[in-house]
């Protein structure tokens, strides 16, 4: 595993988008962004990624199919959700896909950063704790 | 294994709802079916010890109660999955139950056809952690064979979803 965390964000919010971007390079991640899930996914075919922070409602592809997709192509990457709308529903098929975490916006950046670096290494830390 | 081998827990407080569930468990898809009230710990308080049922049914009132003693007692590399039952869907409480690591959240009063596919997911995930922890007893072997580092056997497992990853983030 790559000393530098990567992390894949996708939201329709430019406003999202600029602050975790901001955010994370600040933190010194590797960041890729992406409008949606179709560009998500296009982003996916090129390289691998640490974690995927996807929003539920977008246009085109929305999270849930994107997810979805995900567990088909790359079933090993680690999958957060951040939305504006949550709702039982949204949230027990998160968790039926394996969802890491289900994150309500408006979030903490902290918080979220928190949860983030821990699911990210996730597979690290679950060796370290055998 | 077969679902007819599956051993399952039920623990609610609300006996007639598990005898009912119970009893379809073991009619429509063989299971062996314990039921044990609200005295149940993680810690087989009420004679029954969580890690030996490949499924444990609990109500989300009584993890509430004990915070989350059925999920969290359990062990790094427990098979056991576990479903949160809840008459109260709350956004909040399906957010804790699958932070503290639940395979599922079901709402009462239950629709049976919703029970049976719950349980074959659960069923499922039981596998998959039973056939992780055989992998991980060969983990050295296993690297000698593909030439990898143990800690790179155990990465790759999670990667492949046959890790517990999301529960690294339970004690946060």
């Amino acid at each position: 595993m790559s000393t530098q965390l990567s992390i894949l964000v996708v939201d329709d919010e430019l406003l999202i988008r600029d602050l975790l971007y901001d955010f994370f390079v600040e933190q010194g991640w590797r960041i890729t962004i992406a409008e949606n899930g179709q560009q998500a996914l296009n982003a996916l075919a090129g390289q691998n990624y640490d974690l995927v922070l996807t929003d539920l409602k977008m246009p085109e592809m929305d999270g849930m199919e994107l997810i979805r997709t995900l567990r088909q192509r790359h079933p090993g990457i680690p999958v957060m959700i951040m939305t504006g709308f949550p709702s039982v529903d949204s949230a027990v098929e998160a968790l039926r896909e394996k969802v890491a975490d289900y994150i309500v916006k408006p979030f903490n950046i902290n918080q979220l950063y928190k949860i983030a670096s821990s699911v990210a290494k996730g597979a690290e830390t679950a060796s370290k704790v055998q | 294994m077969s679902e007819s081998q599956l051993r399952i827990l039920i623990a609610d407080s609300d006996l007639p709802v598990a005898r009912s569930v119970a009893e379809f468990l073991e009619a429509s898809m063989g299971c062996s079916v314990t039921l044990a009230g609200v005295a149940a710990s993680p810690n087989g308080d009420d004679h029954h010890r969580v890690e030996d049922f490949a499924i444990v049914f609990v109500d989300q009132a009584i993890e509430v109660a004990s915070g989350y003693a059925f999920l969290t007692g359990l062990g790094n590399r427990s098979t056991t999955s576990v479903i949160i039952s809840t008459s109260i869907p709350s956004i909040e409480e399906v957010i804790q139950a699958f932070r503290h690591g639940a395979v599922d959240v079901l709402f009462k009063p239950y629709d049976f056809r919703d029970l049976e596919a719950a349980v074959q997911r659960a069923a499922r995930e039981h596998r998959q952690r039973c056939l992780r922890n055989e992998l991980l007893d060969h983990k050295e072997a296993l690297a000698d064979l593909l030439g990898w580092r143990e800690s790179d056997v155990e990465t790759g497992l999670a990667r492949c979803g046959y890790g517990r990853m999301e529960e690294t983030v339970v004690s946060r």
